[in-house]
């Protein structure tokens, strides 16, 4: 199981990256991200197995935000699609 | 030992040369043995014969010649070798080869023999001559037909000669019959000459006679070509009498005039005399003219064969008959008209003798006044005055009677008509008593009573809307402007004799008055209906007026309309209160969202790090080893994350002290340059770290009114941005520049070198709360809001421009 955390708020992702560790999930299967680009750059670049099988997706982020990375991933979304989910992490919303 | 090696090398350069020469040239080379087997074939001999390379060695040499070739092949190597007589030896010939394939080509072979150790070898020089052959063969071919042709063309040109004999003696024989017949033409031509003669001196005769009359003669053929024609033609038509001939009518008078006089020109060609008077038109270069014509028919065996034709102008003649015509016609009408005029006009004319009794009257007084013309005839005009006006019309008669023919007396007076009622009537009288063929007063009279009333009503109503305080504006039928009272005079500037007679829209609508509410006004207007509108009014002075407009139609007796009483009252001070309250809506409701967004924003960054400190403290208590990693870097993002909602309630403490502040500003006159200069001292550090430099440019003593602490943060927050994003590649440069413009007040421009930003895609959210642009960066989105904040809390502006990679500039416009 690969999962990616995308959060700008160093706090956040520490936080998220504790919680899975702690209901059981491998450290070395969770990639945290401070911004969507890197995640992005990482997913374009690298093969099918690199693939993440979630993406946990904080919104508001400076530079690309949150709803900009789907877009951003369309080219890949064809084979994305088959094994990857993407969950929006946000306090943004009321 | 040396020298052998030396010959070694030579032979073998030299077999080595050969070797090269004889496999790369162009014929074939071929070495047999005495036995006629080969022992050599150059590359040539494989390419011509079709053999693969190498495999003709060793075989018999008859295989490259064809069968009729080899025994006298054998014959010769075996007579060489016995005799030693070379019979071919050094020669060229002429033999036949063998392809592999089988097939047989003609071949050029020169021989040669030399002993070598005892035995004798042959080499064959061998060149394929098959293309020359056939070259040969095509020659020859071609030369044979030439011959043929040759003979061919040799037996033609014998027959042509014999036809050429056969032709002169013809020829020959015609001369002879041609000089006889020249002969008697020549007799016969100088009897005819002289009666050509004689017709050509009585032609002429007759041509000057025709020439000289101004009239077009002409004989025209049964064509409708022209045959003859006289002088006269050439001058009308400006073509010479040569080019006429010949030509058909319809060429030379053009189509109109052809077909104006096709009927006559058909009827005479039936054979009738015909005589024609038209206005002819001969287009436009020629024009028209009134023409008598005379056609007569020529006749021969009973035939028509043609036509005299003989045209004459009579414009002239015809023009004087028909301007008499006309002035008769003329003189009918007018009489006609003047009788009409007097018996059906709206006006009554009327005879009076000195008496003032009716001589005359009109027939059109009987739809006027209901009288027919003989009841008043003798009766005297008084009888049917009004007492009232008896005495005025007495002294106005008395004035008629002593002026002129040709001076005209007005009178307004009351009559009575034939129903008993009275109406009044405008007389205009002239006294002709004098003149011969009239002897009479004559009188113009019409029926003024509608106006009369309409005046006597407009004065009425006038009386009474001067005194009212409202505006009033009388309109007529069409919405001209009859009467105004004093109260909209002075309300729109306009004095009553600019305004009379014109439509109040034409002068006072402007810009901003609605298009589509005047238009319904107008509409409305046309209905005949009250009704009232709001309309936006100019005064003249070009200030605003709106006004509330009261229309009532007024009808006279048989229900037309005749006018509107429009009360004008001044509804500005109305419109300005609702306008007022609109812009305070507007207002509101930006005030309104604006307060949202900063709820909102402010919930989410109080509640981000409450949340985060929920998580850690949760995550510390159930770390059970209290010296473990995680345990010790959850403390240090719990510190941290404290620390940051503090921050968060300090921002906001100081947001809301400026917002409450915003109504109560402090206003100081706060002089630019040292807050400018403090601003840097603090900063100095981090200015220095990075070799950052600052350049002032103000003006000195330049100051605006505001708030020094807003000033100081404005300043601040604008540098250490600057110092924060700065470029990596290059060594950060600020420029800070003060002025004075006349339009805006004072100008603040501060712009530096940075990373900048994309307009495009942050624009103006670059002055959002919590709004973040670049990754990495300790930034809190806090601070360019502050400074929008607190520009706009001085009643300033600002704006932003950038260019990623360039830098960034903002304007700052204080008052």
């Amino acid at each position: 199981m690969k999962i990616f955390i995308i959060d700008d708020e160093e706090v956040n992702l520490f936080l998220t990256q504790r919680m899975l560790v702690n209901s059981g999930l491998k450290e070395g299967g969770i990639h945290p991200f401070l911004n969507a680009e890197e995640a992005l750059h990482y997913i374009q670049t690298g093969s099918d197995e690199d693939y993440p099988d979630v993406i946990l997706l904080d919104l508001n982020m400076p530079v690309m935000d949150g709803w900009e990375l789907p877009d951003a991933l369309v080219p890949q979304w064809e084979r994305l699609r088959e094994k990857c989910r993407i969950y929006i992490l946000t306090s943004s919303l009321p | 030992m040396a020298k052998s090696i030396k010959t070694k090398i030579e032979v073998e350069f030299h077999e080595a040369r050969f070797e090269a020469i004889v496999q790369t040239a162009s014929d074939v080379i071929v070495i047999s043995d005495e036995n006629s087997i080969i022992v050599f074939a150059n590359k040539k001999t494989y390419e011509v014969f079709g053999y693969d390379e190498g495999t003709l060695i060793g075989s018999n040499l008859g295989v490259l010649m064809s069968e009729r070739y080899r025994k006298g092949h054998k014959v010769g190597v075996r007579r060489f070798l016995d005799t030693g007589n070379p019979k071919l030896i050094g020669h060229t010939v002429e033999i036949e080869g063998l392809r592999k394939d089988g097939t047989v080509f003609p071949l050029e072979l020169s021989l040669s023999a030399w002993k070598e150790e005892g035995r004798y070898f042959f080499s064959g020089i061998i060149r394929d001559v098959t293309e020359r052959k056939q070259a040969l063969a095509e020659t020859e071919k071609t030369n044979k037909k030439l011959q043929e042709q040759q003979e061919e063309l040799e037996a033609a040109n014998e027959e042509l000669q014999a036809a050429l004999e056969e032709l002169q003696i013809a020829e020959e024989q015609l001369r002879e019959a041609n000089e006889e017949l020249e002969h008697r033409v020549e007799v016969r031509t100088r009897e005819l000459t002289e009666s050509e003669r004689r017709v050509k001196q009585s032609e002429e005769e007759l041509r000057l006679i025709t020439d000289a009359m101004p009239v077009l003669i002409s004989y025209i053929r049964s064509d409708g070509t022209f045959g003859v024609v006289n002088k006269a033609h050439e001058d009308l038509f400006q073509i010479s009498r040569e080019e006429i001939i010949g030509k058909s009518i319809k060429e030379v008078i053009g189509e109109k005039a052809y077909d104006n006089s096709f009927p006559f020109i058909e009827k005479a060609l039936k054979g009738e005399y015909v005589e024609s008077e038209i206005l002819q038109d001969y287009g436009a270069k020629i024009g028209k003219m009134w023409r008598r014509a005379f056609f007569v028919p020529r006749r021969e065996e009973g035939r028509v064969i043609g036509i005299f034709a003989l045209v004459e102008d009579i414009t002239v003649l015809k023009n004087i008959q028909l301007e008499q015509e006309l002035a008769n016609q003329k003189l009918r009408e007018k009489d006609a008209f003047y009788q009409a005029l007097i018996e059906h006009g709206s006006d009554i004319i009327t005879l009076f003798d000195e008496e003032l009794n009716y001589i005359y009257c009109g027939g059109s007084i009987l739809k006027e006044l209901g009288y027919k013309p003989e009841q008043l005839i003798g009766d005297n005009a008084l009888n049917f005055i009004h007492p009232e006006d008896i005495p005025m019309i007495k002294e106005y008669w008395i004035k008629t009677l002593s002026s002129g023919e040709k001076e005209i007396n007005v009178a307004e007076f009351r009559f009575k008509n034939a129903k008993g009622e009275w109406r009044w009537l405008e007389a205009r009288g002239s006294n002709q008593l004098q003149n011969p063929s009239v002897r009479a007063v004559i009188f113009s009279s019409r029926d003024i009573t509608e106006r009369v009333k309409s005046k006597q009503e407009l004065e009425k109503l006038s009386l009474v809307a001067s005194k009212t305080t409202n505006g009033v504006l009388i309109l007529d039928a069409e919405g001209r402007i009859e009467w105004l009272n004093e109260g909209l005079t002075k309300n729109t500037g306009y004095t009553f004799s600019e305004v009379v007679g014109k439509l109040p829209g034409s002068f006072l609508r402007g810009e901003d008055t609605d298009k589509a509410n005047s238009k319904q006004l107008e509409e409305k207007l046309k209905q005949g209906k009250p009704f009232t509108g709001e309309v936006l009014w100019y005064r003249k002075d070009g200030e605003k007026l709106w006004v509330l407009l009261d229309f009532t139609p007024i009808f006279n007796e048989v229900g037309e309309l005749t006018r509107y009483i429009v009360i004008v009252t001044d509804i500005s001070e109305r419109k300005q209160a609702e306008e007022n309250q609109l812009q305070m809506t507007n207002d509101l409701f930006r005030h309104n969202k604006d307060l949202q967004q900063f709820n909102y924003i402010v919930s989410h960054n109080l509640r981000s790090p409450v949340s985060s400190i929920m998580g850690l403290a949760d995550l510390l208590t159930t770390t059970e080893d209290k010296n473990s990693e995680v345990f010790n870097v959850s403390l240090g993002y719990l510190k941290k994350t404290a620390d940051q909602l503090d921050t968060v309630l300090k921002d906001l403490n100081q947001i809301l002290s400026i917002r409450n502040k915003k109504a109560a500003s402090v206003n100081e006159k706060v002089e630019l340059i040292p807050v400018c200069q403090q601003v840097i001292e603090t900063l100095q550090e981090p200015l220095n770290e990075c070799g950052g430099k600052v350049y002032l440019k103000i003006e000195e003593g330049i100051s605006v009114n505001g708030n020094k602490a807003y000033l100081y943060s404005i300043f601040y927050n604008l540098l250490s941005n600057s110092i924060k994003y700065r470029s990596p590649d290059r060594s950060l440069e600020v420029n800070i520049k003060c002025y004075n413009n006349i339009d805006s007040g004072v100008v603040i421009s501060f712009s530096d070198n940075g990373l900048g930003f994309d307009m495009e895609k942050v624009g103006e959210n670059i002055f959002k709360l919590y709004k973040r642009f670049h990754n990495n960066f300790e930034g809190k989105g806090i601070g360019l809001y502050l400074v929008k904040t607190q520009v706009e809390a001085m009643d300033g502006q600002i704006e932003v421009n950038s260019r990623v990679n360039v830098g960034t500039t903002f304007l700052i416009y204080l008052k």
